[in-house]
């Protein structure tokens, strides 16, 4: 995996991990450290990328997406 | 009563001196002050906190000071015996790629401040990966044996803001709102 596409799926997991903390981080925070990193991302994958490295980067999202769904029935069997 | 009085009367007590409590409590209703108490606890707080590090099913999740960023980076090849780092960053230009020795991460990273400070980072030590998406926001993926790791990094980030601290959970969080440190295992 390339490292942009690396990047950028990191930074969906690091929103992710945003949603679940005890506190609600402010709108700018969320803004800055995830969105803009993520927009730039995908920028760049369709800038520069391949029909690959796209379809990397909507795996490395369904990756995270399952993980958080797994671990959200873990929680709601208590 | 709103969320917001019931942190607020918390917050107010938790300031007062145990003659003041007293005075207080005189004026007040005792049982419904330990009922809003209870309300204000399970009310997510808004806002960044100084300080918070909490584990993740894949690591760390952190927020630090980012004027702690570079030392507490630069500690993370000791912690995890990795010998290079390969950095990427990715800024309004595009992106930029850099490997070499470990022993050489504080060095470019005082050279490449705005990296970490308001770029999209990503460092690789080894197995394990970081990113940061600048203002000390950081998320660590460990592999292998992540339960000791992510202790001894843990105590290093709280330790490098001031804290003194010893994990020994699996799970666990700690945040830093107002200089006061709060952690939960």
């Amino acid at each position: 995996m390339k490292k942009n596409v690396k990047s950028t799926v990191s930074f969906f997991r690091l929103l992710i991990e945003h949603s679940q903390k005890e506190y609600e981080p402010s709108p700018e925070h969320i803004l800055k450290r995830m969105l803009l990193p993520l927009c730039r991302g995908f920028s760049e994958i369709v800038a520069t990328g391949t029909k690959n490295d796209a379809w990397e980067a909507i795996d490395g999202f369904a990756q995270e997406c399952r993980k958080l769904q797994s671990e959200e029935m873990r929680h709601s069997r208590g | 009563m709103s969320s917001a009085i019931a942190v607020a009367l918390t917050e107010l007590l938790d300031r007062l001196t145990i003659e003041e409590k007293r005075e207080f409590a005189r004026l007040i209703d005792w049982e419904e002050f330990q009922r809003l108490r209870v309300e204000a606890a399970s009310v997510r707080r808004v806002g960044d906190p100084k300080v918070y590090v909490r584990t993740t099913p894949d690591g760390l999740s952190l927020e630090l000071p980012v004027g702690k960023v570079p030392a507490f980076l630069s500690s993370l090849p000791g912690i995890l015996s990795a010998n290079t780092v390969a950095i990427f960053v990715q800024d309004g230009d595009g992106s930029q790629e850099w490997q070499g020795p470990a022993d050489e991460l504080a060095s470019w990273l005082a050279a490449h401040s705005a990296a970490w400070r308001d770029g999209s980072l990503m460092i690789e030590f080894g197995p394990h990966t970081l990113v940061s998406g600048g203002g000390g926001c950081l998320s660590l993926t460990l592999t292998g044996r992540a339960g000791s790791l992510r202790r001894t990094i843990a105590e290093q980030a709280l330790a490098l803001c001031g804290f003194r601290h010893t994990f020994v959970g699996e799970h666990f969080s700690a945040i830093v709102w107002e200089d006061r440190l709060e952690v939960q295992e």
